[in-house]
């Protein structure tokens, strides 16, 4: 064992100490229970120093995991616990514990029962930092399958789900997935014991053995990406939850998936595997082209946002396919931006659906032109999420698109023709909450976002904006 | 020094957009004007003296991938900033004076930015830049067209021609490993989508200059202030696209389709444009109409002389803007009336603003005469008759033939402010003393002019005024609606009914259910104690020993 708590051990084992201070943490009517936020927003942010350390640390421009660190586990069977980070897997972490901190403040003031919330959050989040820290194939598997009972227990609880057996079903399903991945770590382990995963994605193997140790592995990842026909069991959770904390967890499960390709894939595909791939490229891009069409026609705004999640999961994935250095990177910056706005955008979202349920209006239409706090912040987050130069988005999407297009002119067309159609769909959203003829003058007027609030947001629009002029911008010397 | 100018109109421009809203807005519009005039003053004394600076910042250094910021002062960049330039400096003067704007500070500011954006463009020099300015003349133009329903046709036309543009760029980007406007050139050797990235970027631009077919954006301007829709028209999108398109004219040349495509919704555009004028009742639809026109005409002039528009350019912008200010005089004169068909007679009061619009057809025909060469000739002699001939036919309707307009209106006529209408006016006899002038030529078309609104040969148009579908122009909306929106959404509802709904609920789900519901209770009746489930366990264990014997199985 290197070093018991080194940096790396130590931000994935924040959360879940910070989760052991949720259970502990005393909350009465007089506090209102805002100590367990309390103790969440704290161990997120403490988290976040640590991250922002280790992006000075390491070498922003070399290739490869640093910071490793090994533990050993067991002697007979030899098992080591790896971990190491390089700069795509860092921002990923970056960008979940921001969309997790935006996602909190979203739901401080929630009636719901806050402690068991921040605990299984916590909990999500510590094995989310581990799957992305993991460098190995065993703590990587025991991270790609904890993370499923929090998230199991955060829809639970919180989800508001309108059918429970869609959620059976999308356990079910994740879980079936996790059982392929773990047939595929055996066979591994059975063929080298060593299980970097950087050997993983090299190893020598029979060519039977490998189509289906590599089937195995993909169609896990694949069991966490809403594709088509498979999509039907996480849109209809994602669609139905309304708490912007669970929303940010379902809608990470599929970044786990995306995230696993970019660590399996081999550097080298067999030739029968590429047919496949292809298969699933024609596939991924069907799923796009046919949710954002589902997207249009649907009025749920939760069903909106798992479309547009949906679409950029599997430009990623296309870009992860297409296995250019340069994209990997990019794939970095833009879910980077990503996920922050989603989260904000949720939060938004919800602010403004509680402030329909207090009007007791059937549709939000026209909130937005009493509201001018809210206003500008929601615009600014669905213009950035349509890929205006606000954000990262726009400069990575451009190369991203750039090599789907030089890859193949017909499908980069029809991602592009997916992405037209979702930014029609959000902006069409926007324009029915500013539709200043819609809103009902008779009505209490709605309550704007408090200062606080909008100056904690206004932090979030100087990240996206940052993050536009210059991705690494929070790295002196990048 | 484009670079101080751009960092203080940005400095300017945000300062003011956040200030609160005060009480003596159209003082404070009358700062800003000195402010942009002696901005306007500094740049043009560097412009005329030939100064020149290179500011390039290396903004995006990744391994194969570099990204510059250039504001770089040399003359392509004076001549293409000067006329816009002039533009928001008349619109920000209008600003101060114009009677129905409620906003004049925040439209102030979005001008000062508006400048801003529009520099960013010019001196891009490779296409990141172009987008990311173009986009932000794009999010602008969004808060000067502050009228709802023109704001959602600007955002979903904008979003196409910008995703179109982006796509493009993106192609060439990956055909060419750069993204430098200086390489374009090598489109050619890339040898790969030579119809497709120029289509594309044709489409892109045609939608925001909104040309026919895409006219739409275009004529919901209708609904904004006269002020707000001239400096939409002549600052911000549709000359964005000319600008674009001018960048990036090299990839246009290896295209077959490309020129005669331009030429075709070029000359499709400017009738169009005409008989909109001619038959449109509303004063703001024919000075839109009248725009088409002349976004036709610079696309036209661009097809027919590649590099002509950029010779030329500087005066054309400011002279097509003074015709729309010409209506706008006779809009807030007859107290912000917009039906022409309830005018007529003005000339009794308005007199010297029949004097001043006199002065800015002079000046517009000066200016188009000048430009005319040996290859271009027909192209400007029709324009400019087809103009002339709109012209005349809305001035004789509102100045002179029989007096329409309601008692309130008639009553309440007025020239509108001095200030104002002496600016415009003196801007319009500078542009015509600057133009090098052929007066004889020049009058001839004028007299021409005059002759037209004399006999009107096309007055029967004015019937069309009563046709109510022609004068909603839904039927456009229509053709959209029902052409391109509809089939996307039935498609939608189609995929959500058959396939989410039909096959994989109801079908495929429905039928593991059962599967599952058949299995288990097949297994639960195995386990029963009856005699059958013993017969079944007992055969079925034979019958596995039996193969397993049969394939060598049990040990030795």
């Amino acid at each position: 064992m290197s070093n018991i708590l080194s940096l790396l051990s130590t931000i994935i084992i924040l959360p879940f100490i910070g989760m052991i201070f949720a259970l502990m943490a005393k909350d009465d009517e007089e506090t209102s229970n805002h100590n367990v936020y309390n103790v969440g927003i704290f161990t997120v942010i403490v988290n976040l120093v640590l991250i922002w350390r280790v992006f000075w640390i390491i070498n922003t421009s070399a290739p490869g995991l640093q910071l490793t660190e090994t533990f050993s586990w067991l002697e007979t069977p030899k098992i080591e616990i790896i971990f190491g980070i390089d700069v795509f897997s860092l921002l990923m972490i970056a960008a979940v514990h921001l969309a997790f901190l935006i996602a909190m403040t979203g739901v401080r003031n929630s009636p719901e029962q806050p402690k068991s919330m921040m605990v299984f959050a916590l909990m999500f989040l510590g094995s989310m930092t581990g799957l992305f820290i993991a460098a190995d194939i065993f703590s990587f598997y025991i991270f790609f399958e904890a993370m499923l009972l929090p998230l199991y227990m955060l829809i639970g609880k919180f989800g508001d789900i309108k059918k429970p057996v869609s959620l059976y079903r999308f356990f079910l399903y994740n879980l079936l997935g996790a059982v392929i991945m773990f047939v595929a770590v055996i066979m591994i382990f059975n063929i080298q014991s060593g299980m970097e995963l950087s050997k993983v994605r090299a190893l020598p193997m029979q060519e039977t053995l490998q189509y289906f140790i590599w089937g195995a592995v993909f169609v896990s990842f694949l069991s966490r990406i809403p594709i088509w026909p498979f999509h039907y069991w996480i849109s209809a959770v994602a669609s139905g939850v309304k708490n912007p904390l669970v929303f940010v967890a379902v809608n990470l499960l599929p970044l786990t998936g995306v995230y696993g390709f970019v660590r399996f894939l081999p550097e080298v595909l067999p030739e029968v595997a590429s047919f496949y791939i292809l298969i699933l490229e024609v596939i991924s891009v069907i799923t796009m082209l046919f949710i954002a069409l589902i997207a249009l026609i649907n009025k749920d705004f939760q069903y909106k946002m798992f479309a547009y999640v949906t679409v950029y999961y599997i430009m990623y994935l296309l870009g992860v396919l297409s296995r250019a250095d340069l994209i990997l990177y990019n794939i970095g910056f833009s879910c980077f931006s990503f996920l922050i706005i989603v989260s904000a955008l949720e939060v938004m979202s919800q602010y403004i659906y509680i402030r329909q349920e207090n009007q007791g209006t059937s549709t939000p239409e026209g909130l937005l032109c009493k509201t001018p706090r809210l206003s500008f912040l929601y615009s600014f987050f669905i213009l950035a999420a349509v890929g205006l130069p606000l954000s990262s988005l726009f400069m990575n999407n451009f190369l991203l698109l750039a090599d789907l297009l030089s890859f193949n002119l017909r499908m980069g067309l029809m991602v592009v023709f997916s992405l037209i159609l979702l930014a029609g769909t959000l902006l069409g959203s926007l324009y029915r909450l500013r539709d200043a003829s819609k809103y009902d003058a008779e009505q209490t007027e709605a309550e704007d976002i408090s200062p606080t609030l909008f100056a904690l947001s206004l932090l979030v629009v100087f990240i996206l904006l940052m993050s536009f002029i210059r991705p690494l911008w929070f790295v002196v010397g990048e | 020094m484009i670079f101080s100018t751009f960092i203080y109109l940005i400095a300017a421009g945000l300062f003011v957009l956040m200030l609160p809203p005060i009480k003596y807005e159209r003082t404070a519009s009358l700062g800003i004007f000195v402010i942009l005039a002696a901005l306007f003053a500094n740049y043009a004394a560097h412009a005329l003296s030939g100064y020149s600076h290179t500011f390039v910042y290396p903004w995006i250094e990744y391994k194969d991938f570099l990204v510059t910021v250039d504001l770089s002062s040399n003359f392509y960049n004076y001549n293409f900033i000067t006329p816009v330039f002039l533009v928001i400096l008349l619109a920000a003067f209008s600003n101060i004076f114009y009677p129905f704007e409620g906003k004049r500070l925040r439209l102030a500011a979005l001008m000062m930015l508006n400048l801003a954006a529009f520099i960013l463009l010019i001196c891009s020099q490779n296409t990141l830049q172009l987008l990311i300015s173009s986009c932000a003349l794009g999010v602008i133009g969004f808060y000067v067209v502050n009228d709802f329903e023109a704001r959602q046709k600007y955002v979903y036309f904008n979003l196409l021609a910008d995703m179109g543009m982006f796509t493009a760029f993106a192609i060439l980007y990956g055909c060419l490993g750069t993204t430098s406007l200086a390489d374009l050139a090598r489109f050619k050797e890339a040898d790969a989508y030579q119809n497709f990235v120029p289509l594309l970027l044709l489409f892109s631009v045609f939608i925001k200059s909104g040309l026919f077919l895409f006219q739409n954006m275009l004529l919901e301007w209708r609904n904004i202030n006269f002020n707000r829709l001239a400096l939409a028209s002549f600052a911000l999108v549709p000359i964005t696209s000319l600008a674009i398109l001018s960048k990036v004219s090299v990839v246009l040349q290896y295209s077959t389709l490309a020129g005669p495509l331009m030429l075709f919704f070029a000359v499709v555009s400017m009738f169009w444009g005409f008989f909109g004028a001619l038959s449109q009742d509303n004063i703001r639809s024919k000075a839109l109409y009248l725009n088409m026109m002349s976004f036709g005409f610079f696309f036209g002039l661009l097809s027919t002389v590649p590099g002509q528009i950029e010779d030329n350019y500087p005066f054309l912008l400011p002279a097509f803007y003074l015709i729309n200010i010409s209506l706008s005089l006779v809009n807030i004169a007859a107290s912000n009336e917009t039906e022409v068909s309830r005018m007529g007679g003005f000339i009794r009061t308005l007199k010297y603003s029949f004097l001043i619009t006199l002065i800015i057809v002079f000046a517009d025909i000066q200016i188009l005469t000048n430009i005319i060469g040996p290859k271009n000739q027909y192209w400007v002699w029709t324009f400019l008759i087809l103009q002339l001939l709109a012209l005349a036919q809305i001035y004789r309707e509102i100045y002179f033939t029989q007096i329409r307009a309601d008692e309130r209106v008639w009553a309440l006529l007025h020239n509108s402010n001095i200030f104002s209408a002496a600016m415009m006016a003196a801007f319009a006899a500078w542009l015509i003393y600057k133009t090098p002038a052929d007066f004889v030529r020049t009058g001839c078309v004028f007299g021409a002019f005059v002759l037209f609104m004399m006999i009107a040969p096309f007055r029967n148009f004015s019937s069309f005024y009563e046709n109510e579908e022609l004068q909603s122009g839904e039927w456009l909306n229509r053709i959209y609606e029902n052409l391109l929106i509809a089939p996307i959404k039935i498609l939608g509802r189609i995929l959500w009914l058959t396939v989410d709904f039909l096959f994989i609920e109801r079908t495929i789900l429905s039928s593991l259910s059962h599967f599952t519901e058949i299995s288990v209770t097949f297994a639960k009746r195995l386990q029963s104690y009856g005699w059958l489930s013993y017969l079944l366990w007992g055969v079925g264990g034979l019958g596995l020993m039996l193969w397993l014997v049969m394939n060598g199985g049990l040990g030795e």
